[in-house]
């Protein structure tokens, strides 16, 4: 509501119109470099302001701010910007830096790394020296455009990792930036809508966004450091903070940059990195490129682990009688091959001596068990062992020796 | 890392450190290769086996069955419920139960042990035949085909999509190779030692 009325006051300039497209790319916020002519100069900072200032929209808490800083900004851009004098916009500029920085500060301070990069760029254009705190309001200013294109579920502060994104994260270039995210708040917090609600609200944006975006980044190349957009396109940052419940993907040189294929990239992105992990996981698959021939794959070897399964479980099965009495020895000496290896050396021997004592100890050891068919069995095997060598017990001296020769 | 002295040392390092790790594999896929789980996994399984009583007719089709639905079971518990096959075998376990108990006190109590070989055997023939089938019959979207029929495979991913679906697969094939690890190693232990008993009250080298 707040936006609309904003964006009506700022439409009643006929010449800002066309810089109302460049809202969608808030890098041009941090453009701080196409200030050559006084012509882009003013667009610019009409964005430069209007995007700020879009910004503090969302900020319920600082109506009061909005307030002013809507007053400063309806008045100045219709004198300073066309005359196109560059103190006068210097002036515009610094107070409402100074209102930023007053925003700023409620909100924290953001870490300095992340803010210093936007300093280079802003020292490389005379007219911005003058700003006291460049580098601290180039951070706000960036992070208030990940805040603005970001959270309208909650205002929670998220900061902290946002200030970790915001080296990737300048480019909303999905259509979730500038102008459009609050109209989508208004309707409802879900991602889903704010996107269609964003999409209705600007389609001119969009068309020229791409454009904007392109020629942004192209400028943004000239003047930021070669490493720091090298970064940019071969990260994909997405951040993860609980409170939001979209991933922010930011879109790489020369790529579209509407919402459909960036969410599509991000889908195929995830999908191609399980593949990958897959991949690794299931042998033979290195040779295979594709989808298609990867899936077999995989379904064969899920088919052949089940079929394996099954085959084991029928031969467990038809030896699962001996199972019983054999159980113990087994779980001691197979299951626990490290440790545990003392004690069961120790119960073991006294098995030796006395295989009654042996046999009341392991029952007593398991108690919870159904005793049916455990002591049965140990009673014939116990019988039996009086009379003959018995293959419980040499079984039981083997489980020994065993466990002798694997210490 | 840090070379450059101006500012964005973060930005660089990170361009430096851009080269990404070798994949490895996500936690949930190395605890499945941890030993540790293994003997977890493996005193799970002897337990359960031997609560299940067998019928004395060893090579009866049933008991392997039971055995590999016990099996299953111990691995869901294993993954502690946190994936969705393992949600899934444990439910279906319940749910048999269920169906059961009710038939059971429909029909005869005589019934039980069938019902559960029944339920388990009709299960199996579906995705036997479903698998041959669908992926003949309206190939086109082949992609699409194959995913649906991993997705019948894996238990509990029938209407998942598919970046889900690939994640329960890394999954269940990281505690399938464990499962079956964990069974060789107890069928060795029990069959092996039984193999040298005549002649030989001591052994060398069998592990």
């Amino acid at each position: 509501m707040d936006n609309e009325l904003f964006m009506n006051a700022v439409a009643s300039h006929p010449s800002e119109m066309t810089s109302l497209s460049s809202f969608t790319s808030p890098a041009a916020m941090v453009n701080w470099d196409s200030m050559e002519t006084p012509q882009p100069l003013e667009q610019s900072i009409i964005t430069r302001n209007v995007s700020k200032d879009c910004f503090f929209l969302e900020k319920s808490t600082e109506q009061s701010f909005f307030g002013s800083t809507l007053s400063s900004l309806v008045s100045p851009p219709s004198d300073s910007s066309f005359s196109g004098g560059v103190a006068g916009e210097n002036y515009v500029i610094k107070e409402l830096i100074g209102n930023l920085g007053y925003v700023g500060d409620v909100y924290g301070a953001p870490a300095n790394g992340s803010g210093s990069c936007y300093a280079t760029p802003m020292m490389s254009s005379p007219p911005l020296d003058a700003f006291s705190g460049d580098s601290r309001f180039a951070e706000r200013a960036a992070r208030f455009s990940c805040l603005g294109s970001r959270s309208f579920n909650g205002r929670t502060n998220g900061l902290v990792a946002e200030t970790v994104s915001i080296n990737g994260e300048l480019t909303r270039v999905s259509s979730t930036s500038g102008i459009k995210p609050p109209a989508g708040e208004s309707s409802g917090e879900s991602s889903r809508k704010r996107k269609a609600k964003s999409k209705e609200n600007s389609p001119s944006k969009a068309s020229q966004s791409p454009n904007l975006s392109k020629e942004v980044e192209e400028k943004e190349d000239s003047y930021t450091k070669r490493s720091r957009k090298s970064e940019e396109n071969g990260e994909k940052t997405k951040s993860l903070d609980p409170y939001k419940d979209f991933i922010h993907v930011r879109a790489r040189r020369g790529q579209a940059t509407d919402s459909h294929s960036l969410a599509e990239r991000v889908r195929r992105e995830k999908i191609s990195e399980r593949m990958k992990l897959l991949q690794d996981l299931v042998p033979g698959c290195n040779k295979v490129t594709g989808k298609a021939l990867m899936l077999d794959e995989i379904i064969n070897y899920v088919q052949s682990l089940q079929r394996q399964v099954e085959f084991l479980s029928m031969k467990l099965s038809s030896v699962n009688t001996r199972l019983d009495f054999n159980m113990d020895a087994l779980m001691s000496k197979d299951i626990f091959p490290s440790c545990n290896n003392q004690q069961v050396l120790q119960l073991e021997s006294s098995s030796e001596i006395l295989l009654a004592g042996h046999h009341s100890h392991t029952l007593q050891l398991n108690p919870n068990d159904s005793s049916n068919n455990i002591m049965n069995p140990m009673e014939t095997s116990e019988s039996r062992s009086f009379n003959s060598q018995l293959p419980t017990l040499t079984h039981f001296t083997d489980s020994i020796s065993q466990v002798f020769k694997s210490l | 890392m840090d070379s450059m002295s101006t500012s964005s040392t973060s930005d660089l390092s990170r361009r430096k450190r851009k080269k990404k790790s070798p994949p490895s594999p996500p936690p949930s896929l190395q605890k499945w290769r941890s030993e540790k789980q293994q003997q977890i996994y493996s005193t799970k399984l002897v337990n359960a086996l031997r609560e299940l009583r067998i019928t004395q007719p060893s090579p009866n089709p049933r008991n392997g069955r039971a055995v590999r639905e016990v099996a299953d079971r111990a691995l869901a518990v294993a993954a502690r419920g946190k994936t969705l096959w393992s949600r899934a075998i444990l439910s279906k376990a319940v749910k048999l139960k269920f169906r059961k108990h009710k038939r059971q006190r429909i029909t005869n109590p005589a019934l039980t042990s069938t019902v559960t070989a029944t339920g388990s055997i009709r299960s199996k023939n579906k995705r036997g035949a479903a698998t041959v089938m669908r992926i003949k019959a309206k190939g086109l979207p082949a992609v699409q085909r194959k995913v649906k029929v991993l997705s019948r495979l894996v238990p509990g991913c029938r209407k998942q999509t598919l970046p889900v679906v690939l994640e329960e697969t890394t999954d269940y094939i990281a505690a399938m190779e464990m499962q079956i690890r964990a069974m060789t190693a107890l069928l060795s232990a029990v069959t092996s030692p039984t193999e040298h008993e005549e002649g030989q009250t001591h052994v060398l080298g069998v592990w």
